[in-house]
């Protein structure tokens, strides 16, 4: 093993021809590490690569209970839906609380109304109110300390997204049923909630107290059922339904434990409704490569992002078990009245769920958590997709690791020569060379640009700049896209400041890669899809950083240069993205339009993104900020850096 | 032959007359309608001996178990309290209980003053071992680290001779514990009737384990007669608290037989009462058989109607007993006023490193109340007594007592015990901070990931009023004792929840171990690996004539002599 060897022996003229084939060789070393790691990750696309779904968690009994539900709570989902649709003519823009609360109390749970304030960051104290409301069904079995949520998010009817109206009375009628078996060991919370995710943000936060959180004030909670073992979020388009589609992915990439995603699947497959992943209703055939990378590549695309795709990602932050089961509507101009099979197979699948949750004793531990799905019944374990991530970034520490030797190695040889002269047959140390590198300079570098990032992350989410912005009668985008600007400027500016000759720059070049590679390993760790991304985009840049190059005098390389630096600035590749998103989905659109709109998008983007991480908690904004604009100014301080024969100048003059 | 005969029925009477004296056995039944569709029964199966007619000898018992009376003579106990329930009783929406009790196991006792601590301490784990066995339950975890002996919450309900400190009471509770048929059996066999007899006979397993809450309970206590205490009365009292769910019969409309699934079949031969009573205030509906007697009680500035049933004389009219509710009017969803005094406990925090354990009582009351928090806390889950925080909406009340005796891990519990004063008509928060901590690995229970019980607190109060109120007083031995029972003020305690934490807990399964294996292998690498990185490196210069042996070795041993120098 020649890691656990000892690296001092070996004669000095080995080492040298060691080191002049890893010159020769590292970038493409390097860039092989790259192709294979993402060959590895193609190569998962092949079913050999997959695994079948499995049950890990034996408790979870799934589908083995008798099912007790009969035809009257079909005929009460029927008749809570009609209501429901009566009531919703005049609530135009907000929940029926009185309708909902009655019925809640009618079918016998403890009910509750949950109130929060939304303190808008941008709009200088701008308040957006909304009301959450709950009904807790108490398990007789249990004293309050386990529950499930069962949760529904209400839209009105003046609302922008899909209108998901069949959601409320099918888990009114579940509640119905439920309430009148004395079979449950855990309570169950009915919770609808207001304004999509905030409002399930707010119960959470209400639910667990978080109370650092100024900008969402969420309120307090008259009622509460224990430690929340798992939840499922419902989103009913019809009951005439075509398929159940899954939504996984939460806040951060996080996602639920894969044994209640095959609950899930396993019910809706058993009560005859078939369910796909992302919306696609027929499943594709097993060897269908080209269909499997696809559907790889659109789940990660949406876990990327680290937004949730559903209520059910906020519960992820607090260790609870949750997922959105969207039953899409049959897209059919034929109204079908026949739906009773249908509303008792939803039923049906609910209350399997809850049967089978009510008979864990322990929490989810099983099974897994980080995992990529193919296909409902197929899926990618971390022990799978780990190397093709490892790979990639490990080329980068081992680069970091290669220009390390290469520069000690250099450095040994200037002084070997210089030493040689004085005494010939004297032992020297060669480690370091006092003289050469500086230090300070390149902390300073690291330190400044670091400095840059955290400025720019205070400037963007600090409240007072906000308000004072919004005194100013300058409107949020607009304010947020000028501290942009202006962060952008000084990261521009940085390199006529500080400068470093090619010797030092070698040296950051090397901090500069294991920083990437490291926090490369790490999110990808934490959020899979988000890590291959920057990992495929980053990595090659990274590689191909060659110092000794650097020179003024071919201009039109160094222009070249820079102008890659400057498309690789995080800003320009979020522009770029949208760019090409908002090219593809409306193609038919004039090309400067695009152009121009998808500015306003990005200056939007931002906007959300600092509204994410603000109020939901999520690091992707604080990631760009924090680690990638800082190593994009070490780059662009990279490549400004003077060429050695500049110093060799300075230091005989 | 017939002078014989009348001296056996007269020796006989009065051996009956004597066990009538000093054996007495009532039964009583308490039933009363909570909001929304639940129906609270309380059964009271009170055994009353008198031993100084039998010598004092605690083993010659007739109506008491002697298993009972053993303890007291064997374990010097003056007073002892158990109660094993399952679910919670929500005083919120139910109203105050007839008798409360944490969920799980809950046991506590008062011993006999001559006794110095350590025997105290060994009294109480053989005691506790010893009702493991009586009674099927997990009593035998009972031990140090589980404890406490409370100072305010807890007073003496015997009448003994000498005042009882705290110091001669140990209290523990055990919310992990799950009360099934295994100690419903032997519970019934304490009593002086077959489990077939009497108001024993309606507590069927399969009835009495499909009721949302219920509450099994033995309450020992000595009452002395006169001053020195050489003439007293060992009382027991067997408690059941049911509260049926009347959704999971189809309707609003109840009888004894729905409840329970069997009508009364009569009543205990032993027993010098059996009576049954009916909450009726305020209800608009009809009973089937009409009672006999209405008894209306004035206590503490509430009025109540009971209906009394006495089983003794209905049995005379018929075989099976039937108490049915008919013609409810049929009301829409009542408009419920809670309690005076209500509490809610949870936990708060995110992740594994700290959370707050938060007490929520309500004082819906005109006028504030005085209460005292009992907080019993397990070892491992460190509270810090700075963290301490009594908030309401518009600020932060100081309390006016607290006692606290910090834990020590593996050994002692954490004993916290608050007094203060609720304003009125406020919600106060009582929160502490804790952190998390590792257990070692054979300390986590089986189903690990299930999580760890913190046992309920117990909130004491004095009410002024007797408002929704319903336990007998503490003196009463009978329930019946309840009625037009006026008092300055009225004991009050009330469980909150127990609650349910998840330490950080290893994974129990293979990935664990690779894991731990992986890591060890990485860990050796990287001595390695740091050694080649960050060596000095040292270079020297080959020589070029290569030298003999014997040079090498004189040159090492030159260079070992010129180092020892």
């Amino acid at each position: 093993m020649g890691i656990l060897s000892n690296p001092s022996i070996g004669a000095h003229e080995k080492k040298t021809k060691y080191i002049t084939i890893i010159n020769k060789y590292s970038n493409l070393f390097c860039f092989l590490l790259y192709l294979i790691g993402f060959g590895w990750f193609c190569a998962l696309s092949f079913p050999q690569f997959q695994s079948n779904t499995y049950f890990s968690e034996n408790a979870l009994l799934p589908g083995l209970v008798l099912s007790e539900l009969k035809m009257d709570s079909v005929n009460l989902a029927k008749t809570y839906l009609n209501e429901l649709e009566h009531e919703r003519t005049s609530h135009k823009s907000n929940i029926p609380y009185p309708w909902m609360q009655a019925k809640m109390k009618q079918i016998g749970l403890k009910t509750y109304i949950h109130n929060f304030t939304l303190n808008y960051p941008f709009g200088g104290g701008k308040r957006f109110e909304g009301k959450n409301i709950y009904g807790i069904l108490r398990g007789p079995r249990i004293g309050a300390t386990e529950s499930i949520v069962i949760s529904v998010p209400y839209r009105p009817p003046n609302t922008a997204h899909t209108s998901i109206t069949a959601s409320v009375p099918l888990i009114l009628a579940f509640a119905d049923f439920a309430r009148r078996q004395k079979y449950w060991s855990k309570d169950i919370i009915f919770l609808v909630t207001d304004q999509e995710q905030l409002g399930m943000q707010a119960f959470l936060e209400a639910y667990y107290g978080e109370d650092e959180n100024n900008i969402l004030d969420s309120g307090t909670l008259y009622g509460k059922a224990g430690s929340i073992v798992a939840a499922i979020n419902m989103e009913i388009q019809d009951f005439d339904v075509d398929f159940n589609s899954l939504k996984i992915e939460g806040l951060n990439g996080q996602l639920p434990n894969l044994d209640l995603h095959n609950l899930v699947v396993k019910l809706s497959h058993k009560n005859g409704i078939p369910i796909g992943y992302k919306t696609k209703m027929s499943e594709h055939p097993r060897d269908d490569v080209i269909a499997n990378f696809f559907s790889l590549l659109s789940m990660m695309w949406t876990q990327s992002s680290g937004v949730p795709n559903g209520n059910h990602g906020l519960f992820h932050k607090y260790g609870i078990e949750a997922l959105t089961i969207e039953a899409v509507k049959r897209e059919t101009s034929v109204k079908n009245n026949n739906v009773h099979h249908k509303i008792m197979a939803l039923l049906k699948i609910i209350e399997g769920i809850s049967r089978s949750l009510n008979n864990l004793l322990e929490r989810f531990h099983q099974s897994f958590f980080f995992y990529v799905i193919v296909s409902a019944d197929r899926f990618i374990s971390i022990g799978d997709y780990m190397p093709s991530v490892g790979l990639m970034s490990a080329s980068l520490l081992i680069k970091s690791f290669l220009l390390w030797l290469i520069a000690n190695n250099k450095n040994e040889d200037d002084e070997q020569e210089n030493e040689n002269k004085e005494e010939e047959d004297k032992i020297v140390i060669v480690r370091k060379s006092k003289t050469t590198i500086d230090y300070i300079k390149i902390g300073t570098i690291i330190l400044c640009s670091h400095i840059v990032g955290v400025g720019a992350l205070l400037i963007t989410t600090n409240k007072f700049i906000h308000d004072y912005l919004f005194s100013m009668n300058i409107p949020t985008q607009t304010g947020i896209f000028y501290s942009i600007i202006f962060i952008i400027a000084v990261s521009l500016l940085m390199p006529k400041f500080l400068r470093l000759n090619v010797i030092d720059a070698q040296y950051l070049n090397i901090v500069l890669l294991i920083e990437l590679g490291t926090m490369l390993l790490s999110v990808s760790m934490l959020n899979f899809s988000l890590g291959f991304f920057l990992c495929v985009f980053i990595t090659p840049f990274a590689i191909l950083i060659n110092i000794q190059e650097n020179s003024r005098r071919n201009l039109l390389k160094f222009l070249i240069r820079s102008l890659i630096h400057l498309i690789i600035h995080p800003i320009t590749v979020l522009y770029g993205i949208i760019c090409l998103l908002s090219y593809i989905a409306f193609n038919e659109m004039n090309f400067n339009y695009i152009v121009d709109k998808s500015f306003t998008a990005t200056i939007d983007a931002i906007t959300f993104a600092v509204v994410d991480s603000l109020i939901y908690g999520n690091w992707l904004f604080d990631l760009t900020f924090l680690i990638l604009l800082p190593c994009w100014i070490m780059l662009w301080i990279l490549n400004f850096s003077k060429p050695i024969e500049k110093k060799n100048k300075d230091k005989s003059e | 032959m017939k002078f014989l005969k009348i001296l056996i029925f007269l020796f006989y009477f009065s051996i009956v007359h004597a066990k009538y004296h000093n054996n007495v056995f009532n039964e009583e039944l308490v039933i009363k309608e909570l909001n929304n569709n639940f129906v609270n029964t309380f059964f009271q199966f009170t055994t009353q001996w008198n031993y100084q007619t039998y010598n004092n000898d605690l083993l010659h018992t007739d109506f008491l178990s002697r298993s009972i009376s053993e303890l007291f003579l064997h374990y010097d106990i003056v007073e002892l309290h158990i109660t094993l329930s399952n679910g919670l009783w929500k005083t919120e929406s139910w109203g105050f209980p007839i008798e409360s009790a944490g969920s799980g196991g809950e046991l506590y006792a008062w011993f006999k003053n001559h006794l110095s601590e350590d025997d105290i301490k060994k009294q109480w784990i053989e005691l506790s071992e010893a009702l493991s066995g009586l009674l099927c339950a997990s009593f035998s975890f009972v031990e140090e680290t589980n404890t406490i002996n409370p100072e305010f919450s807890f007073r003496p309900t015997s009448s003994w001779n000498v005042p009882l400190n705290s110091s001669f009471l140990r209290y523990t509770a055990l919310p992990r514990e799950v009360v099934c048929t295994e100690n419903l059996t032997p519970w019934k066999k304490l009593l002086p009737c077959d489990s077939q007899e009497g108001f024993v006979s309606l507590l069927n397993a399969q009835h009495i384990y499909s009721t949302n809450y219920h509450s099994l309970g033995i309450h020992v206590r000595h009452i002395c007669i006169d001053q020195t205490c050489s003439n007293a009365i060992l009382e027991s009292k067997q408690t059941v608290n049911l509260v049926h769910d009347l959704k999971l019969f189809g309707g609003s409309e109840w009888s004894i037989r729905k409840l329970f699934g069997q009508g009364l079949n009569g009543v205990c031969a032993m027993s010098s009462s059996s009576k049954i009573f009916l909450d009726i205030t305020d209800k608009d509906f009809e009973i089937s058989p009409q009672p006999e007697n209405v008894i209306l009680s004035k206590r503490g500035g509430s009025e109540s109607r009971y209906a009394e049933f006495d089983v003794r004389k209905l049995v005379q009219e018929s075989k099976m007993i039937n108490i049915a509710i008919i013609n409810k009017k049929h009301k829409t969803i009542p408009i419920t006023r809670p309690p005076p005094l209500f509490a809610k406990r949870f936990l708060l925090g995110t992740g594994k490193e700290s959370g707050k354990i938060v007490n929520q009582i309500t004082n819906s009351h005109y006028a504030s109340l005085n209460i005292i928090i009992l907080e019993n806390i397990p070892w491992f889950v460190p509270i810090y007594l700075h963290t301490l925080k009594v908030k309401t909406r518009n600020g932060e009340i100081k309390p006016s007592s607290i006692k606290y005796i910090p834990g020590e891990q593996r050994k002692r519990p954490y004993y916290l015990e608050i007094a203060l004063t609720i304003p009125s008509k406020t919600i106060i928060e009582i929160s502490i901070d804790f952190d998390y901590i590792f257990l070692r690995w054979q300390e986590y229970p089986p189903d690990a990931n299930h999580g760890q019980y913190i046992p309920a607190a117990i909130i004491s109060a004095m009410l002024p009023m007797a408002l929704n109120y319903t336990s007998a007083p503490i003196e009463a031995s009978l329930y019946a004792e309840s009625f037009n029972a006026t008092r300055p003020s009225y004991f009050l305690r009330i469980h909150t929840e127990a609650l349910l934490i998840n330490l950080p807990t290893p994974d129990f399964s293979m990935p664990y171990n690779v894991i731990c294996l992986a890591c060890t292998v990485v860990a050796l690498a990287f001595g390695p690996l740091h050694n080649m990185t960050c060596r000095i490196l040292v270079l020297q210069k080959k020589d070029e004539t290569k030298k003999s042996f014997l040079q090498r070795l004189k040159e090492k041993l030159f260079k070992k002599k010129e180092k020892s120098e």
